[in-house]
């Protein structure tokens, strides 16, 4: 899917070219501000830009030379909203069913509700349940019509760190299996590692590097790395510096980084964290077996 | 006996019937009103305002200006229906119309702009119409506000006085509403009779009234 968007707002410019692979997980990914949700609402049709084009393979969705631009209704997509936007007034089950049109596939909802971890849960009203069970109803309402792209606006980001950190795994595990081209927008970069395939940076409606996480935080393509998701430990800083401890599959890191850093990223204990060298920092030594 | 049904029936006959125009008209109005960005909107608000700061004997009068039988719409009813439409009960009908319009239409209004746009959005990033969406999302999260305008606009009617004067007068069984039946009784010094009426009245205007109140307030906690 190729899109080229340009919209002006009062105080806001957005002007970005960038492709979403399709199948994959793209993260849009950057700080508040920088225009992520918009362009996701520009991708739905639940606004309208003022020039560029967005064509999904030989279907054009919106095409401003053309004059082409489909209604949200037109469009294949399934919005997970930031604040989940589920319908109070109706059970989860009614929420999920809520965009399929074929009678026959009804029967399916069983399925997406035990795919969500949902199952006994039909009956409930959206205020009778959790943050992290309404994102899960959010996530397989969108879902439940089939949509050529599946649109994610920061949807971890209202919940708290435990429900967030156990939902990334379930978010991976069943957009997988969906098979969905995605687009992810967040700003935290740990989940661009536990999810992202593709990764578009924005910085004040511009976008700046794009690539796979490896290229974009590596600084380039490498053969060899070493990319590991931890939890943080342990750090211990005095004003300049800090030494971060962090575990992964039940081996210990210990790193330094500037005490300042930690003050801007608010790291804390419990936090994941991606731990990344590039392969020229590598060392190999050849473990010798004893004859 | 008849005498004291007959004003009360046609009271909650007539009060029925504008709330279900109003019901049936009002709605797609407010619909309107709440999400059109047509630029003289306000113009059509006030307009249909209006009957909340007018005199009723002011929209009684320039209703029956034009609806009376001089008039033009008044000659073509009669040419159509045989029939006059000022004095009868369809133009009492259409002046209760008028008259309690900004009782149900404003409600339905406030009530439809303040359902969240999310979830107008998420229905159509559901692939919904926005027909499909105005039932199934704008109508349900609306329910109080539709309630409050029904009752509201009911209630209303029940209370008319100066309009129905003016352009229904007072003939029994058509047109003698309980309101007018009151103000005739009063004027024969039957103060006993009045007396009942107006006890009839105020009992069920305060009945239907704290039944909004109380249905509006357990809708509020289900929600």
């Amino acid at each position: 899917m190729n899109v080229c968007l340009k919209k002006t707002w009062d105080k806001f410019k957005l002007d970005v070219t960038f492709q979403i692979p399709p199948g994959k997980i793209t993260a849009l990914f950057g700080p508040s501000g920088a225009g992520k949700s918009s362009i996701l609402r520009l991708i739905s049709g639940l606004e309208v830009a003022d020039g560029g084009m967005i064509h999904k393979g030989e279907e054009v969705w919106y095409d401003e030379s053309k004059a082409i631009n489909l209604l949200p209704q037109q469009r294949s997509v399934g919005f997970v909203f930031q604040d989940f936007a589920l319908f109070p007034h109706l059970t989860v089950e009614r929420n999920v069913v809520y965009g399929i049109k074929e009678k026959a596939r009804l029967g399916e909802v069983k399925n997406l509700l035990l795919l969500a971890g949902l199952s006994g849960y039909e009956h409930y009203y959206p205020a009778q349940l959790s943050g992290g069970q309404k994102q899960r109803v959010a996530l397989i309402r969108a879902l439940a019509r089939k949509p050529e792209i599946l649109l994610l606006d920061e949807p971890l980001s209202a919940l708290d760190w435990e429900t967030r950190r156990q939902l990334q795994e379930d978010l991976k595990r069943i957009i997988k299996q969906f098979q969905v081209t995605t687009v992810y927008v967040t700003h935290d970069v740990t989940e661009v590692y536990k999810l992202a395939d593709y990764v578009v940076v924005l910085e004040s409606g511009r976008v700046i590097k794009q690539g796979t996480p490896e290229e974009i935080f590596m600084g380039k393509r490498l053969s060899t790395r070493i990319q590991l998701v931890g939890k943080v430990v342990g750090i211990e800083s005095d004003p300049i510096m800090a030494a971060v401890t962090v575990i992964h599959e039940g081996q210990y890191f210990k790193t330094l980084i500037d005490t300042e850093e930690i003050l801007r990223l608010h790291l804390v204990v419990g936090d994941d964290v991606v731990i990344g060298a590039k392969s020229s920092d590598v060392i190999l030594f050849k473990v010798l077996t004893r004859s | 006996m008849i005498n004291f049904t007959v004003p009360l029936f046609l009271t909650l006959k007539l009060s029925f019937v504008t709330m279900v125009f109003l019901f049936i008209i009002g709605i797609p109005f407010a619909y309107w009103l709440a999400f059109s960005g047509f630029r003289w909107k306000f113009f059509v608000e006030s307009v249909v305002a209006l009957p909340l700061v007018l005199p009723p004997t002011v929209l009684g009068f320039y209703l029956l200006m034009t609806i009376g039988g001089n008039s033009f719409i008044g000659q073509w009813y009669e040419g159509v229906f045989h029939k006059p439409l000022a004095f009868s009960f369809q133009g009492l009908v259409l002046g209760s119309f008028l008259y309690s319009l900004p009782f149900a239409v404003q409600p339905f209004q406030t009530s439809f702009a303040g359902v969240d746009r999310k979830f107008l959005e998420a229905s159509w990033s559901l692939g919904r119409s926005r027909f499909y969406t105005f039932f199934h999302v704008i109508l349900p999260l609306s329910r109080h506000g539709i309630i409050t305008g029904c009752v509201l606009s009911f209630a209303h009617t029940l209370g008319e006085f100066g309009v129905v004067l003016m352009i229904g007068g007072n003939i029994p069984g058509i047109t003698k509403v309980a309101s007018v039946a009151i103000y005739d009784e009063v004027q024969s010094l039957n103060y006993g009779i009045a007396n009942i009426y107006a006890a009839i009245l105020l009992a069920f205007s305060f009945l239907i009234l704290a039944g909004v109140y109380f249905i509006n307030r357990r809708f509020i906690r289900t929600i």
